[in-house]
């Protein structure tokens, strides 16, 4: 686009270069099932300060080419594990049970970096990432009729 | 049961609030790049050029000022002026004279490179007056005696200002204002400054007339003192500079109007 990035092509924000899901799914017994998904992608596109300069007074940052630099790459998985009632002959419903997590080993995948005066230190810059989710687990109870 | 319903619901919502954490990320520093700080007023000089460097984003100090640099300042008069090193990285004119409707060109040769620029000096109109509103502001360091610049802008759209103020002598970068006249062409008026100063404090305001490229540049300035870089913001992008030969900053030429006032 010209005018953006001196006219030069540039990644977009959700940019993945690279991406790959890895399913799992283990029949335990009959009514017994475990599942896990694992995702993994590339981190998204951002802008970056490379660079420092002062005027009339004051720091203002050089930046970086237009979403230059990644975010870390984000991978979680999920696990389940599903407990299916034996189909009754004289019932005629079936119910299962599913226990999940979402991001098992709580990985803080990063939403957005960006920088700020160390607290401790004023001197200091540093990176400060934000993250959305933790791990969240979720129970399930499943009706069919 | 009842508490395990509870522990759930904890971890849920836990689990559904963002959070925020210090990380190692490393940064590429840029190649160092020349910074050019000049100004031509029509006020009596001497005018100013300061050249220096870039640094990295996370190294501290200040950036070091260029020395020994050949500058040279003329206008479309034919009148050149070779500038003198007064201080780091500072180079001060002699005997050029700044006045609205001439362009000036800037010419550096720093470590046998070229750096060249022009600007357009446009006229200022000058400021009527200067007059003070207490207000109560949402935000409290803005409550105080705001100031109010009165000036009038002449017909034809194509007008850009910004100031600088001095408060009690001093520079303020962070009341930094650009704006032009789209909205308000040809017509006079007031502007709220829209900051509060403490009955007594001396204020002294500067109005600058800028070009257009002088306009984007100084805007671009001001979004970047407001950007915090949160992750809802839009991309920050560098200040589009007039210097060609790959320097960053700005060459300008700015015509001056200047009035003061004490808050009461």
């Amino acid at each position: 686009m010209p005018g953006i990035n001196n006219g030069n092509p540039y990644p977009l924000r959700h940019d993945r270069r690279h991406s790959g899901n890895l399913v799992l799914s283990y029949q335990f017994s009959p009514s017994i099932n475990f599942g896990a998904s694992w995702t993994y992608a590339t981190g998204g596109a951002i802008t970056m300060p490379v660079g420092r300069y002062e005027y009339n007074g004051k720091t203002y940052p050089v930046y970086s080419e237009r979403n230059g630099y990644r975010l870390p790459d984000y991978h979680r998985l999920d696990l389940s594990a599903t407990y299916e009632k034996p189909k009754s002959e004289f019932k005629k419903y079936s119910s299962s049970w599913n226990l999940s997590l979402y991001n098992a080993y709580a990985r803080k995948n990063a939403f957005s970096i960006y920088f700020r005066e160390s607290e401790d230190d004023r001197n200091k810059t540093e990176a400060v990432k934000t993250y959305l989710f933790g791990i969240i687990p979720a129970l399930t109870y499943n009706f069919n009729f | 049961m009842k508490k395990i319903f509870l522990y759930l619901s904890t971890v849920l919502t836990l689990g559904l609030t963002s959070c925020e954490e210090v990380i190692e990320y490393e940064l590429r520093t840029a190649d160092t790049k020349l910074v050019v700080e000049g100004l031509i007023t029509n006020q009596p000089g001497p005018y100013q050029v300061r050249l220096s460097t870039t640094k990295g984003y996370l190294d501290q100090g200040r950036t070091p000022g260029v020395n020994g640099a050949l500058v040279i300042v003329s206008d479309n008069r034919g009148i050149a002026d070779t500038l003198q090193q007064v201080s780091e990285g500072l180079y001060q004119t002699s005997k050029l004279q700044g006045q609205p409707g001439n362009t000036y060109y800037l010419r550096a040769v720093v470590d046998g490179k070229e750096y060249t620029a022009q600007s357009f000096m446009p006229a200022v109109s000058p400021i009527d007056s200067l007059t003070f509103v207490y207000k109560q502001s949402s935000n409290e360091n803005d409550n105080g005696y705001h100031p109010y610049l009165h000036f009038s802008d002449p017909a034809g759209k194509g007008n850009y200002y910004r100031w600088n103020v001095f408060v009690n002598g001093k520079l303020d970068p962070d009341e930094l204002a650009i704006f032009n006249d789209e909205l308000y062409d040809g017509k006079s008026g007031s502007v709220d400054m829209q900051f509060g100063l403490k009955e007594g404090d001396r204020i002294k305001v500067e109005l600058y007339s800028l070009n257009k490229p002088g306009y984007e540049f100084w805007l671009a300035l001001a979004n970047q003192q407001n950007a915090s870089g949160g992750p809802f913001e839009t991309t920050p992008a560098n200040a589009p500079s007039n210097i060609s030969g790959g320097a960053i900053g700005f060459f300008g030429a700015s015509a001056v109007s200047v009035a003061e006032g004490v808050a009461k």
